[in-house]
């Protein structure tokens, strides 16, 4: 798959990468839809955070559709399309149990090294440098979501005008040209089209209620 | 506001980030380096300065004098620390006493020129968080889905994964003003 690699300071390519695989019965792999550069990539890029190694794919912020599962996944079929949270949490840890997942104490791969530098570890999060457990970033075709009974969120059914899945408005505010955009089929397309479409096999789930999810969360990380 | 606020001011330097904040938020803006930030904020705020400040930009921050500016450039350059902390100065200094300054820009480790005599003095709450993402993506999906909050704005730039260097840093600051700090292009994997 192609992706956009870190390859030094103030360096990026985008290159052929492997293709990512389940390494554990509750990962999910998603293929990419959006993926959105964030003010933080920037410190990355620059340098800034000096646990980067040339190759890291990043990318932290970006939805998708699930294309696998692992065996242990139950609340995620091949199709949902979801909203991945950037940071990876085990959902049962004593942070995770408080719904401060990005304090989780399973998802950095990596600890030692903001033990060391903080005096105890974060989360870990995708495209955020080994200090933040080398996760691959989802600024690529697909990317692997561990713990996808927790992270992922499903994205409900919007009308074809709004909501998170839409693609951006063309009524951008004056003065607001964008210097580059590439249309393609798909960026042109509505949500609600597209969800019509046999693309997507499930319609995703929607909550009615404005705490549903919460305490689907709440459910899910094993807290009444 | 969304969640209660009474007043929010949004404090940046570049115009055409502020207008966004206007135009699709519609809250009030100072502009650093133009606008007199402190005199506004305690003309807003019965001369008390603001309940609670939200530092967001993190450890590339600028806006300050120009000495202190070349001061934190020149030792993070030395990494005699990692972090330029200009704007968490600025939202300590305007946080009213007894006020809430809350750490929300990504910083990496270490920063100098730490104003603690102001957070023990005026007797602040210091607060920090990355994202608890699993937490909060289900309400803001659903305050999206009921249109309370909009977003399509933010996606200044839709471009494909091929042109991903190009996406990456086309949000700097320095390269163009057209988008703001996070969330701007969009790449899609073509």
């Amino acid at each position: 798959m192609k992706a956009l690699q870190w390859t030094g300071v103030n360096d990026l390519a985008v290159n052929d990468v492997p293709d990512p695989t389940l390494e554990d019965d509750r990962d999910v792999i998603v293929q990419v839809r959006r993926t959105v550069s964030c003010g933080s990539d920037l410190h990355l890029l620059g340098g800034y955070i000096p646990f980067m190694r040339s190759g890291d794919v990043l990318g932290h912020e970006f939805l998708g559709e699930v294309v696998e599962t692992g065996s242990a996944v139950t609340e995620h079929r091949v199709g949902d399309r979801v909203v991945v949270s950037s940071f990876v949490a085990c959902g049962q840890c004593w942070y995770c149990r408080q719904e401060l997942y990005s304090l989780c104490d399973n998802g950095n791969r990596n600890p030692a090294i903001t033990e060391h530098l903080w005096g105890s570890a974060p989360g870990g999060c995708f495209g955020y440098s080994h200090a933040m457990g080398g996760y691959e970033g989802s600024h690529a075709e697909y990317v692997r979501v561990p713990f996808a009974d927790v992270a992922p969120s499903p994205c409900p059914t919007t009308s074809p005008t709004s909501g998170p899945c839409s693609p951006p408005t063309p009524r951008r505010p004056a003065g607001w040209a964008p210097t580059s955009v590439v249309c393609s089929p798909a960026t042109s397309s509505p949500c609600g089209a597209r969800a019509a479409s046999a693309r997507w096999r499930h319609a995703p789930r929607c909550s009615s209620g404005p705490n549903g999810s919460s305490s689907s969360t709440r459910w899910r990380s094993g807290c009444a | 506001m969304l969640l209660g606020a009474e007043r929010v001011f949004v404090v940046d330097p570049l115009e055409e980030r502020l207008r966004m904040t206007r135009r699709f938020v519609g809250c009030d803006t100072l502009q650093e380096g133009t606008d007199d930030v402190g005199a506004a904020l305690l003309e807003a705020t019965a001369g008390r300065g603001p309940d609670v400040c939200i530092e967001a930009v993190g450890m590339e921050s600028g806006g300050g004098s120009a000495v202190e500016e070349a001061y934190d450039r020149a030792k993070q350059y030395l990494r005699l620390q990692t972090d330029r902390p200009t704007a968490l100065r600025h939202a300590i200094y305007h946080c009213r006493k007894g006020g809430t300054v809350f750490v929300l820009g990504v910083f990496a480790a270490l920063a100098d020129k730490f104003p603690l005599g102001a957070v023990m003095n005026k007797g602040l709450t210091l607060r920090g968080a990355q994202m608890h993402g699993q937490r909060y993506i289900p309400m803001l999906l659903e305050r999206m889905a009921r249109g309370e909050l909009v977003t399509e704005h933010l996606a200044t730039h839709v471009m494909p994964l091929d042109d991903g260097p190009a996406a990456t840093t086309c949000s700097s600051p320095r390269r163009t003003a057209a988008c703001g700090r996070c969330s701007c292009p969009t790449a899609e994997p073509s």
